[in-house]
Formats: C-alpha cells, structure tokens, sequence
C-alpha cells in the first residue's frame, strides 16, 4: 500500500514503484511526498502547460486506516503563479486509491488525445477518453460506474489558469475540489480527462485490523468533542465571524460588512438545506447541500457549499441573497474551475466596469452578468479569454489603474478574509507557499476570530507584534499534519498526529514531526526561489495597504515590512527569502 | 533560591470554545501548584481540578492534548513554560476554510 504509480502519458506506460523509506522517513506522506518529487523531478523554468511539468496525487500514511485523514493533494507547477501548487480535496477517491494499493502517482508525458487513467488494485491501465471531450465534471463521474474519480471539465480542457480537480462529482458520497493554482489545466495541458481508481483487495485491510479499536476511540472523540462545535457543517459559520470581525469582502474588498450578510450566513443556509454528505470514515458529514428557495435562481440546488464561494461569488460580487451563489456553485464545479479565483476576476471585472476601464456591460449585483461571464471564462470566448488567464494577467492587459485593485499575491486571487481586520492574515497570504491562500496559516482564527470566541480583544488584531512567530508556526505544524493529510475541519492537534502515526509503526516525537513540517517549508521555498520568486513575490496586492472606505482600516507598510522581516528572520532566511545554510544543514536539506 | 512560600502564583484563564462551557465560568484563575509548569503540563491541570467549567476536556483520558494557547495576547507553544501574572487563552486550532 506504498506504492507510488509512474505513469508516462507519451508512452501511454504505467509502472509502480516501491516508495523509498529514507524518502518517507523524512517526508512522511502527502505534501511532504509531493514537495520532495516536485523538487527533485521537475526541471528547473518548465513551462507549467508543457511536457515537462508532471501532475502528482499523493495521499498520507493513514488515508483509509483511521478516521479524519482521508484527504489527497494534487501538486504541480502551477500554471497561474509559476510556484509549487498544492491543492487539497477530500470525499472518496484518496481512501480508494489507498486501499487498491498506492500511497500516490506521478504523471508525466502529454497524451496525443484525451485519455482517462484508470485503476482497478494494482492495474494500471491508459483507455481512450475521446467520447468523454467537453464534458463536465459530473458526467465524466457518472460514465465511471464504479470508480472513484478525479475529472476535469472544460475548464481544464481550454487550460483556464485556475481550472481545478473535483472528486465524486456525480455519484452519492461527498464531492472534494482540489479548486486553487490551476491544476486542471495541468491534467487538460496532457489530455488526461480524468483518473479513476478501485479496488477488489484493500491493500490496507490488514493495518485497518490491527487498529479497530484506535478508530472506535477516534471516531467516539470525533463525535463527542468535534462534530457539536461545528455547526451544520464545515466552515460555513465563517459568514457570521468574519462579518462580526467586518473582514468579509463585499465588492471587491471595497468594504468588509454588508447587513445582508444574515440572507448569506449559516443560519439562512440551514433552513435551506437539503442534506449532508460525508468523506470515507469521517462523522462530521460537512458537506451541506442546499435549495435556494426564493430571488434569483430559486429552486437551483448544489451538493455542497462552503464559505468561500458564498463570500467570493457572493457579497464580494455584490450578491445578497443565496441564488445566484448556489448557481455560481454549480457551473464552477462541473466546468471545473477555482470559485476562489473566479469569483475574484469577476468581482474585478465589475470594478474595472464601473470605473470605466473595462468596456462590459456589468456591474456589482449583477448576477446574470456573472453567469455570463463564468460562461466565457470557460469556453475562452470574447473577456472570458483574458479573464482566464486570472486577474494579474488581465490588470496588467487593462492597465489604467486596474493592477491596483488586482487581488493577489504571486498571481493567485486572495481569499475571502480582508487582512486589513487581521494583520497576522495579511503575513499569511504573503508567504503563502502557492500564492495568495489563507490555508497554509489560518491565523485569524487566532487573532480578530478568537476575540470573537472570547467576547473581548485579548489579541490585537491591528499589531503587528509575535504576528510573525505565530504565521511560522501555523505554517510549519500544517505542513507536518498535511503530511498523513489530516483534515482542516477536524483540527487535530499534534499530540493526536503522534498517536495516530505510533498506530501504523511511525514512531516521532513532537519535535521530529514538527521539524518535518519545517523541512518541507524550506524545501518548497528552495523550490520557489529557484523558480525566480523573489522578496517583492511576498508583499500584498495594493489595496491592503490603502485605508478601506467603511472602516479606515490598513496594513501600513511598514508595519508589514516588520512582519516579514521578523518572519525571515523566524525561518533563518536571509533578508529575501533565501534559506540560510545553518537551516539547510539542521534541516539534511544540504 | 528557596521557594517563596507566602507569594500565590496566580494566572488568569480565558476559555474558548469548544472547552467554554458557560459565559459565567469560561474566566477564572488558577493558582500554579508549581514552578516551571508548561502549558500543557497546565492543561492536565486545569482538567483535573476544573473539570466543571470545561464543556470538553483539554487533554483526553490518554493525556492527548486538544488545545492551543495564547499567552499575553501573543501565541504561545505547549512546552512553553507559564510564569506568575500570565493571562492564558485556551482554545482551539481550526485548519481554517
């Protein structure tokens, strides 16, 4: 069950091999597999769209064992930043891929015509996909009867830069979308429609066995002490703190609280919903799915919402009710592209519209508009065709002005949390690995959020001060859990990271597991740099440093400057970024 | 140095969810039993003593630890040691979304 699966899509040639233990030993799984192979395997200035790049799928040392690490990550160089891109999805097909016997795959090569790679235990075989050309996400899951699938749509198919990955998208059971970085467009740059996997033998049968009554204590404190405090699911409670924190980006992040926000938020979701679905072996059931029930597009249902797509399609388009976010939904998930991204670009296009530098008829609040738009995007017709290669590309074709409202960092749209309300979050986004992402180092939770939770400040969310130390430590823990891929929602701390790893015979201290996270931190900026990152790669898209309409609120300069000073410092990197040699050495990366 | 027998070394506790159990017992302080405490050596503590103010436990019966600290407003790891004065947030790490 630790194969890793080469396959040559030139050649049309699979072949498994047994993952290395000195490589495991210290990369664990997951991101840290797939920041070693990146790293290692892909040629230095590759074209993320050429034969050289490779797709990578990479599950962890406990996918299908125990409960709440059932999660892949997809990687490759992405096609929208020119950085090492890491994308997460949970649902179905890493479990699967686990138990028919490989802990990832590796593809490389470019197929002469759409291919799907498909998986039955340890065969590997590459069919013809031709008849599958065009389709969206849920049909290419539906004509797979039997298997659990990565697709793409045509998204990926016309190499939109933020095409993405879904898994499940049709069948029953929770769908998962590697949405960030564009690594859609990687799987639609070598043909390669869609991966679909199963399996007659769990290769993991045996392990799962020996660790039953593990996964009874887990999945009893899953239940107990996890799942009540989650509300209706996943991170939809996000609406409600990040409008109480006025970090919740309304048209184009121009504002941070919208009173409308209470037609958006998890309570007006909850009497909408239709149901939940649940990943392999996870109590929680987060993924909520729900029938907007009145306004524009009543009656269109989708399988699955979270925060960021109500936030970025939603009031940061100008949305206030649930319709056209739902609709929104649908057309990203099937076509197959980021709703993080798109919804960014096109909130772009309504302000670069409304200030009269960008001939479209569109403005905020238009809903039909942005379906229109989505439409474009995908088929790469008329605006859509700039607006597909992400909002750095299409600012810097407009010009006038527009870049300084282009919200990104490295080329990647940010998230739906203004940094303006949470200093630490402006850090994040900064040095995040794959570009603008909140993920790497969600430390507003720890900031403006947690004030929230505490009913007073006890953090300061406008300072500065040991911003720095916490976004390093964020990052170098997540990097470690993301190694076994333990799931977000669950928030698994370390000490339950070092038991689950005892159970499946990974023995670490805390310090070792920690220092793994740290390794691949500096692996992958080692990646970055050689790829021409530099320091002006970590600094925040313009607006962030101006002070925002509703509030006055800003990110001066020079306050963020003294966090990433303090950060490079924290991580022993010179004063642009680069890894010293005393880290290198402590770290066996030299 | 000799132990200050007449000095109470006290430290303040904010609890978040999901250990706050009410608003009226989620602050309240703790008196450290010892010097050179950590954090987490603090939250078996508090867990053994103060079990009627947490609505879930901060370590479960295996010792395993669920929650994260602030410390003076300023994050803070586990093994870091607690000193007299201290305000401590206890609370829990979300992978964010």
């Amino acid at each position: 069950m630790n194969k890793i699966l080469r396959v040559d899509l030139s050649s049309k040639t699979c072949k498994a091999e047994e993952l290395n233990s000195s490589i495991q030993n210290e990369y664990l799984g997951g991101k840290g597999l797939l920041a070693y192979y990146m790293y290692h395997e892909l040629p230095e200035g590759c074209d993320p769209l050429g034969v050289s790049n490779k797709l990578m799928v990479f599950c962890g040392p406990l996918t299908g064992i125990l409960p709440g690490n059932d999660r892949y990550v997809i990687g490759a160089k992405s096609p929208l930043t020119g950085t090492f891109s890491d994308s997460y999805g949970g649902g179905w097909f890493a479990a699967t891929m686990r138990k028919a016997g490989y802990i990832g795959m590796i593809v490389e090569g470019v197929s002469d015509s759409p291919v799907c790679l498909k998986i039955d235990d340890e065969k590997a075989t590459i069919e013809d996909a031709s008849n599958m050309a065009g389709m969206g996400t849920k049909e290419v899951d539906l004509a797979l009867p039997g298997y659990k699938t990565l697709a793409i749509g045509p998204a990926g198919e016309n190499l939109v830069k933020y095409a993405c990955i879904v898994s499940n998208a049709g069948k029953s059971g929770r769908a998962g979308v590697a949405g960030r970085g564009g690594l859609g467009a990687v799987m639609g740059s070598k043909k390669l429609k869609a991966i679909a996997v199963n399996y007659t033998e769990d290769a993991t049968a045996e392990i799962s066995e020996k660790n039953k009554d593990l996964k009874k204590e887990l999945m009893k404190h899953l239940k107990e002490d996890v799942v009540p405090d989650m509300g209706i699911g996943g991170n939809l409670a996000a609406v409600d703190y990040s409008s109480q924190a006025k970090v919740f980006p309304v048209n184009n992040f121009q504002k941070g609280y919208t009173e409308k926000y209470t037609a958006l938020n998890e309570a007006a979701i909850e009497k909408v919903m239709t149901g939940k679905t649940s990943c392999h072996l996870c109590p929680a059931a987060c993924g909520v799915g729900l029938k907007a029930s009145n306004g524009q597009f009543a009656g269109t249902s989708t399988d699955r919402l979270e925060y960021e797509t109500v936030a970025m399609s939603g009031s940061n388009c100008g949305n206030e009710e649930l319709g056209p976010i739902v609709n929104f939904n649908n057309l990203c998930n099937d076509y197959g592209i980021d709703t993080i991204s798109a919804g960014s670009v096109i909130a772009f296009a309504m302000e670069s519209a409304e200030k009269g530098i960008l001939d479209y008829n569109i403005s905020f609040g238009d809903a039909n508009a942005q379906m229109e738009l989505v439409e474009l995007i995908v088929k790469r017709e008329g605006l859509g065709d700039l607006l597909a290669e992400g909002v750095s590309a299409a600012a810097k074709e407009l010009g006038k002005e527009s870049e300084s409202f282009a919200l990104h960092v490295k080329g990647m749209e940010l998230p739906a949390y203004d940094p303006r309300g949470s200093i630490s979050l402006g850090l994040s986004y900064g040095t995040a690995d794959r570009g603008g992402c909140h993920m790497r180092a969600w430390s507003i939770a720890s900031e403006a959020f947690l004030n929230i939770d505490l009913g007073e400040e006890k953090v300061n969310p406008f300072s500065p001060e040991g911003k720095a130390e916490l976004v390093k430590d964020l990052q170098d823990t997540n990097a470690a859990l993301w190694c076994l891929i333990v799931c977000d929602n669950l928030g698994y701390s370390v000490d339950y990271a070092l038991k689950m790893l005892d159970a499946v015979g990974i023995k670490l201290t805390e310090e070792e597991f920690l220092k793994i996270g740290e390794r691949i931190c500096n692996l992958v900026q080692l990646y970055n740099r050689r790829e021409g990152l530099t320091r002006e790669d970590d600094y925040l898209p313009a607006r962030m440093y101006e002070k925002r309409e509703d509030t006055g609120w800003s990110i001066t300069l020079e306050d963020y400057e003294y966090m990433l000073n303090e950060y490079y410092s924290l991580r022993k990197w010179d004063q642009n970024g680069n890894p010293s040699d005393e880290i290198l050495k402590e770290l066996n990366l030299k | 140095m000799s132990k200050d027998f007449n000095r109470v070394n006290l430290i303040t506790i904010n609890l978040a969810p999901p250990f706050k159990k009410d608003k009226e017992t989620s602050n309240f302080t703790v008196e450290l039993p010892e010097d050179n405490m950590t954090l987490k050596d603090l939250a078996l503590h508090i867990n053994n003593t103060c079990s009627s103010s947490l609505q879930v436990n901060l370590l479960d019966e295996k010792g395993l630890l669920s929650a994260s600290f602030m410390v003076n407003g300023k994050h803070a790891p586990p093994k870091q040691v607690v000193n007299e004065g201290d305000v401590i947030v206890i609370y829990k790490r979300i992978g964010g979304g």
